[in-house]
């Protein structure tokens, strides 16, 4: 342990310090770039998933309030059951829950073949 | 236990509701989860990196980020990194950005005018400490042969010649949960198998690398008894918890002490070819200099003209590590590799290969 903190660790202060003195450069224009494509993307997704049957505009889709209605409750959205809920009881929506569902539906969808 | 309970009786409902829809509601309803997740994925992608990065120079004044390198950030020696803003919150941290290219967040880091950015990678480097550290024959025997060691353990594992894709992530999964500590659960989990062909997969691959599970049991008793795990390298770390009358603190204590033998070495590895690389650099006269260092990675910015150079430089010290057998006296039982990219940006580099240490430009 010794050897390793003063024959590597505390030599290599010098090359850790002038990494962070000088920095990584940034590119600003395909900052820009990347930055537009992935909002033209997300917008693009976004409607997309407003065209979806039984969604409506005033949906907000980031609110889990919201996404509840539209993923369990609403008449006439999708009206699945939710596989798990949160800590306190109400329906999740986080990412594994909804992994969950879409993996149910592979399921399904591969049985009626 | 309720909570388990409950989640398998919302699964089982959940399963039959969807199998009393149409088919045509069930493309729908899966059109539109897949694009929930993929639109949350390029939300935080866009937050993180995008606003993070617009944020931090900002804040910097100049179009640079600075990154704060730990040493001690991880229990396991492993460097760490934060985004370094005198504000919380601001900036990236430079370790967890995405590897995927289909987004081009990392080409957003350049090479100053008239320089090239380098990034070198260790290959496989946690499994070639494993199939050091453990001395299993078959494992050291893959690496030395150079084939592609996850369908090599498949071929072993499956008892034949053709894999199919699925047999060898099954393998590869496999090989990370032994050194991350997983079990039978875990696999089933991950590759959506029945348990027990888990169960079966890895009592297979306890004949096919036998000597790995000596060393897990080895590692584990050593824990036991003296309460920490060391490395190669000097490297410890106590483990209080083993001592616990609770056997899940028990387990999870022998696990981070077998995967901080494996990881931790891997770490040490990088930081000494690191320092060997920038004495040589120096010594060199080049003005080529490491910019960053992202778990089995180095990226080195440097002029055009000496790419060739610095090259040979990072080749030797990485595969070669002369450094490390001068201060440590080690010597690996299997070669190290290396994957060499060369481009303007982080994330636009040209795949780079060598021949007896000479890069092939």
């Amino acid at each position: 342990m010794f050897k390793l903190i003063e024959e590597v660790v505390m030599p290599s202060l010098e090359t850790f310090a002038e990494m962070e003195y000088n920095g990584l450069d940034v590119d600003v224009a395909t900052l820009e770039s990347v930055g537009r494509e992935l909002s033209t993307k997300n917008m693009d997704e976004e409607d997309s998933l407003y065209s979806c049957e039984g969604i409506e505009k005033t949906d907000n889709l980031s609110s889990n309030h919201d996404l509840i209605e539209i993923l369990y409750t609403r008449e006439g959205s999708l009206e699945l059951y939710p596989p798990d809920r949160t800590a306190k009881g109400s329906p999740s929506v986080s990412a594994p829950t909804l992994k969950l569902l879409l993996e149910h539906i592979d399921e399904e969808l591969k049985s009626r073949e | 236990m309720s909570k388990w309970k409950h989640r398998d009786e919302g699964k089982q409902i959940s399963k039959r509701v969807v199998a009393s829809k149409s088919t045509e509601e069930l493309l729908d309803s899966k059109k539109f989860l897949k694009g929930l997740l993929g639109l949350r994925k390029s939300e935080k992608l866009a937050k993180t990196y995008i606003q993070g990065t617009k944020k931090a120079i900002e804040y910097n004044g100049k179009n640079k980020i600075f990154v704060d390198f730990r040493f001690d950030g991880t229990s396991t020696g492993r460097l760490s990194c934060a985004a370094y803003t005198a504000k919380k919150a601001m900036g990236v941290s430079f370790h967890t950005l995405p590897r995927t290219t289909e987004d081009n967040i990392r080409s957003i880091f350049i090479a100053p005018p008239k320089q090239s950015f380098i990034a070198v990678d260790y290959a496989a480097m946690e499994l070639r400490v494993l199939a050091h550290v453990a001395k299993d024959g078959n494992m050291q025997n893959a690496f030395n042969k150079g084939v592609d060691l996850h369908t090599y353990t498949a071929k072993l594992l499956f008892n034949k010649q053709n894999i199919s894709k699925t047999e060898r992530q099954i393998a590869k999964t496999v090989s990370f949960l032994i050194v991350y500590g997983g079990g039978p659960f875990n696999l089933s989990e991950t590759m959506g198998i029945p348990l027990r062909r888990a169960e079966r997969i890895i009592d297979n691959y306890k004949n096919v690398y036998p000597a790995v599970f000596e060393y897990m049991e080895f590692v584990n008793d050593f824990i036991r008894t003296n309460g920490y795990a060391y490395t190669i390298f000097g490297r410890r770390r106590n483990l209080p918890d083993v001592g616990s009358r609770n056997k899940t603190v028990v387990n999870r204590a022998l696990r981070q002490g077998l995967n901080f033998t494996i990881q931790s070495t891997a770490s040490d590895i990088l930081l000494t070819s690191l320092l060997g690389i920038s004495r040589r650099f120096k010594a060199n006269n080049l003005s080529a200099r490491p910019v960053a260092t992202v778990h089995d990675s180095v990226e080195v910015v440097c002029p055009d003209n000496e790419v060739e150079n610095a090259l040979e430089i990072l080749y030797d010290e990485m595969v070669n590590y002369p450094t490390i057998k001068e201060i440590f006296n080690i010597h690996f039982d299997v070669p190290l590799a290396i994957d060499a990219e060369v481009g303007r940006s982080f994330g636009d580099g040209k795949e780079i290969r060598f021949e007896d240490g000479k890069p092939n430009l």
